[in-house]
């Protein structure tokens, strides 16, 4: 385990126990918190086993630089 | 109720903006580029720049429509709408981007052997505690961390004038270097284009006519830094040096030796540096969660905490390295920076009509 990831995952079961203990959301706010908390959960688990989304990255580096590379000097 | 800044907080914040996060590493392209007629580019930006906040802003007569911008919880037409979805896309790219570069400097240059989530995960706590306090406190924090660093800027060619070499500068531009000084300005534009952020709180504005002025007065504020960073840049290192050196600022202020003790002042430049950084990145959380509740139509502060770890993680995510980031800065962000910008411009027209129709409608009514 990574320790960024601990440190993550920590802070984000803390949000949780405060948000609820203290009632700052309602009942239909919670699948909000839950998604939020979960996206940020499964991106802590990419980061862990080194799976980039450079794919992103990658696609819009092949779409869009060829443009510029038109323009700049190399 | 509705947080409100000053004229001279916008103005402080735009220049925060254009100034913060390019200066890591965008000199080196720039220089690449135009050569040694690069600092020219802050100069033609300014009135380029200038033009696009009049078609902004407008007339300065009739003022009242920009306190109904993109009011969190009104009714809102798809046209603003597409406008906020538009926003986002420009915001989460340009914070993926200035965060990484941010934890890649650090990670380089301060903190080499901690790993980058932990930068990440510690910078993000600071930078979630400013956005989540409002706008307000975001303008403070930057009015204190800015106007520290436009004092140490703007004494930087006193402080290199026993460096200085005018003959990097030369040969003086001619007609020959027009397509040079075209390139770097190409390179540069989605960046300074970043100014445009200031769109989504262009109602939290007290008082709202001189908000124009100020966009103004912020712009050239930023690219005056901006000019002089690239010049000291080229007088004292020259474009030789600095093409090839990924953080060339950094390089600059390591040439300051003013007496034999007092060697490492680029330590003490780079810890005022770092905070204004970190508010520009706490404004573009700002500026996501204000898209978010428009989108929500309520306040999504309670949600901004798991938000800003997800931004955290997707910087350190979408690029493989530091040579990714910059060659997605350098040549990909500028098309798509480009694009984003002039669409939200044009869309920002007819939000801005709506807006004036629906107030003049009102005031009929009243």
């Amino acid at each position: 385990m990574k320790i960024g990831m601990i440190v993550v995952w920590l802070c984000l079961i803390f949000y949780v126990l405060f948000v609820f203990k203290k009632k700052i959301i309602s009942k239909k706010e919670r699948k909000w918190v839950f998604l939020w908390v979960g996206i940020a959960f499964a991106m802590s688990i990419l980061d862990l086993f080194h799976l980039s989304l450079s794919t992103v990255t990658t696609f819009l580096n092949v779409t869009f630089e060829g443009i510029s590379r038109m323009v700049v000097k190399l | 109720m509705k947080q409100k800044i000053s004229d001279f907080q916008l103005a402080l914040l735009v220049a925060n903006l254009i100034f913060a996060g390019p200066v890591i590493s965008l000199p080196q392209i720039i220089l690449q580029q135009g050569d040694q007629n690069a600092w020219i580019v802050p100069i033609i930006m300014y009135p380029i720049l200038i033009s696009l906040i009049f078609i902004v802003f407008g007339k300065n007569k009739n003022i009242d429509w920009l306190q109904n911008v993109l009011l969190i919880g009104s009714k809102s037409k798809w046209i603003e709408k597409v406008f906020i979805m538009l926003f986002l896309l420009f915001v989460i790219f340009t914070i993926v981007r200035d965060l990484r570069g941010m934890i890649d400097f650090v990670a380089t240059v301060l903190l080499p052997t901690t790993p980058n989530d932990i930068l990440m995960v510690l910078s993000m706590l600071v930078i979630v505690y400013i956005a989540i306090s409002g706008l307000e406190v975001v303008a403070r924090v930057t009015g204190i961390t800015f106007s520290i660093l436009f004092i140490i800027v703007a004494m930087l060619p006193f402080l290199l004038l026993n460096e200085w070499n005018f003959g990097n500068l030369q040969p003086l531009f001619g007609w020959g270097s027009i397509p040079a000084i075209l390139r770097a300005f190409y390179v540069t534009f989605s960046w300074m284009g970043e100014i445009f952020f200031f769109l989504i709180i262009i109602s939290n504005i007290n008082p709202a006519k001189k908000a124009r002025r100020a966009v103004i007065i912020g712009t050239g504020l930023g690219l005056f830094l901006f000019f002089v960073v690239l010049f000291s840049s080229l007088a004292v290192l020259g474009t030789r040096i600095l093409r090839e050196s990924t953080y060339p600022s950094l390089m600059l202020i390591q040439q300051i030796n003013i007496t034999d003790f007092l060697d490492r002042l680029d330590l003490v430049i780079t810890v005022v540096w770092l905070p204004t950084i970190f508010t520009k990145v706490a404004f573009l959380l700002y500026a996501i969660n204000h898209c978010f509740s428009y989108l929500y139509k309520g306040n999504t502060n309670k949600f901004l905490f798991p938000i800003a770890f997800i931004i955290g993680y997707l910087s350190i995510l979408m690029f493989k390295n530091t040579m990714d980031l910059l060659r997605f800065s350098f040549y990909t962000w500028n098309i798509i920076g480009l694009i984003l910008q002039l669409m939200l411009l044009f869309i920002f027209l007819f939000v801005k009509r709506n807006v004036k129709m629906r107030v003049e409608h009102n005031e009929a009514k009243t």
